[in-house]
Parts: C-alpha cells; structure tokens; sequence
C-alpha cells in the first residue's frame, strides 16, 4: 500500500472518528451539565473522564446547544472573576432522556449486529 | 499577562462583532483558569516562555463560524508572530532594513555580474526597483511602530493587505520582461539567444511591461 493510501485512510479514519464522537460529544455535554459548571471545568472534567476536547469545538457547541434552548447560562463571579456558568434547561433534560434511550438502543442493536457477524468482543 | 493579551487582541479581531466581548471574555477566562491550574501543579508561577508554549499548544478542531477564523488564525501564529511579538518584529525590521542596506549600496543596478554571467536587466527593471524599495521603506516604519504599539491588530492587518496587494501588483508587472540579455565568458553568444529570446517574447506578449519599457526607451 502506497503511502498516499495510508495518508487518505488516515484521514478518512480521522473525519468518521470524529463523525461518530460529535453525537456524543452532546450527550456527554448534557449529562455534565446536569451539574452547573463554567466553561473551563466542563472540558477538564470531560478530559478526566476520557472525553478530550478543545475549546474550540466545545464552547461552538455550548453556543448552539443555549441557542436551542437546551442549555441556560450565565455570568457570575466567582473566586473575583467573571465566569459564565452553564446548566442544562428543562428542554435539555428531556432531550437528554430521549437521546441517552436512543443511544442504549444503537448501543444494544450494534452489539446484536457484530455478535452475528463474529466481531463482538464477547 | 502581556502575552495573554496580546493573543487576545489578534484573536479577537477575526471574531464577530457582535460576539467578540462576549466570546473573548469567557476565552480569557478558560486561559487564566488553564494557566491556575498548571502553576498548582507546578507549585509556581509561569514564566513567559511557558505561557507562550501553553498558548501554542491550544489545539484548533474548529467548526463554528466565530472560533473558524480563530483556527486559521492559531495555525499561523507560530510563522507570523502575530501575538509572540517581538522576536518576528524585530527580524522583519532586520529584513526590512537589510533591504534597504542592499538597494542603497546598488541604486537599481542593470548589469549583474556574477561567475562569469552578466545579466543585463531590462530598463523598465528601474521602476519595478523604486517600487520595491518604497514598499521596503514603509514595510520598515510599519515595523518599528508595531514594536511600539502592538495592538494596533486592525491597523496592521489592513496595511499589511495593502503592502501584499502593492507586492504582488509589482511581481505581476515584472512578469513582462525584466533580462535584457545574458552573456556567459567562453560561450558563443548564440548559445545564450534562449534568454534573449524569451525576454523578447514577454515583451511582446505583455502591455504594461512593453509600454514601460518604451517609456524607459530614450
């Protein structure tokens, strides 16, 4: 295989990985934000829990998940310094519901699917 | 902390207008809490290298449209030196001056010696001279008052569109003819009619150079 060949996998390996963490990325947004938490504490405690991501997809995606009314936030201060605080809204809580049973049920139906093909893990 | 500003300002101009206290306030504070928490672990305060290296490593997966700009911003600060400041300020000064040292010591030279080669360049190369060394001349006052007033992130990005535009209108005029002739020691002269040739062709190809060139033409 050509090494543009692996460059071109990398990349397209790259774009579906990416793909796949977007949905959820709102998820795991949503369920931290269950708890109010500024911007800076939101990401780390994602980082901790494995789920890196840089502020420059994850306050994009605060904006647009407040724009639709899934989140509320606010300016405060706290420790002598401005800081905006985001908490999920009464919207985003059922939102959340529906797309966390969503996400068990593609859970479950992919396993189904490699178990027959003889990919599954168990 | 000036460091932190400064990338600030530059990032903030490519923002929104309507967004950019907004987004550049909750940006600085997600800064300030990163630079906290580095200096507990550390048990001390940063130093500006360590900031500068901090800043640098702020990753750039970007999709929305006010943090985009943000991105292709951050790819090319490290080049640019738009917010790292004085270090590629004070080598564009060098550059710059350099230039002016050069042009000076040659007044718009038409012959080039150079390993036996003379290259002859046309008459119009005087005018494409002037014009290149005005650029230089400006180019260097632009640098030294960026030293002295490195916020001025509006001003500079609309001279610096200027000076390329002015740049790249020059390059695109010297496309038409600029050698004159070549000659090499020891080669008969017909082995060097290609550069002859060649220029002859752009000049007959390319209005704005020919019709510089018959102004230069005594």
């Amino acid at each position: 295989m050509t090494q543009s060949t692996n460059n071109g996998n990398d990349s397209l390996l790259e774009n579906l990985r990416l793909e796949l963490r977007r949905g959820c990325l709102v998820l795991a947004v949503l369920a931290e934000l269950r708890n109010e938490q500024y911007g800076y504490t939101l990401r780390k405690g994602l980082a901790e829990r494995g789920l890196e991501v840089d502020e420059g997809t994850l306050y994009p995606l605060l904006r647009r998940l407040e724009t639709q009314g899934l989140l509320a936030s606010e300016w405060r201060e706290e420790d002598k310094r401005n800081k905006r605080f985001y908490k999920i809204s009464r919207d985003g809580k059922l939102v959340l519901k529906q797309l966390l049973a969503e996400w068990q049920g593609i859970g479950l139906s992919l396993e189904g699917i490699l178990k027959e093909s003889g990919h599954g893990s168990h | 902390m000036d460091l932190i500003n400064r990338y600030l300002q530059a990032v903030k101009f490519w923002l929104p207008k309507n967004q950019k206290q907004d987004i550049i306030a909750e940006l600085a504070e997600d800064l300030r809490s990163q630079i906290e928490d580095r200096e507990a672990e550390l048990g001390r305060q940063l130093n500006e290298s360590e900031v500068a290296e901090l800043l640098k490593q702020r990753p750039g997966v970007v999709s929305n449209l006010p943090f985009s700009c943000w991105r292709s911003w951050q790819g090319s600060t490290c080049c640019l030196g738009c917010w790292c400041g004085s270090p590629a300020r004070s080598v564009n000064i060098v550059f710059c001056s350099w230039w002016l040292w050069w042009a000076g010591g040659h007044w718009y030279p038409t012959l080039i010696h150079f390993a036996g080669v003379t290259v002859t360049l046309a008459p119009v190369w005087r005018y494409f001279f002037w014009g290149y060394f005005l650029l230089g001349v400006v180019n260097t006052v632009a640098s030294a008052v960026n030293v002295f007033r490195p916020y001025w992130t509006l001003e500079r990005a609309v001279f610096r569109l200027l000076s390329d535009g002015a740049g790249s209108a020059i390059c695109w005029l010297m496309k038409a003819n600029i050698v004159a002739a070549i000659s090499v020691v020891n080669v008969a002269p017909e082995k060097t009619q290609w550069s002859h040739t060649r220029s002859t062709g752009g000049r007959q190809n390319y209005f704005p150079g020919r019709s510089l060139s018959a102004r230069s033409s005594p």
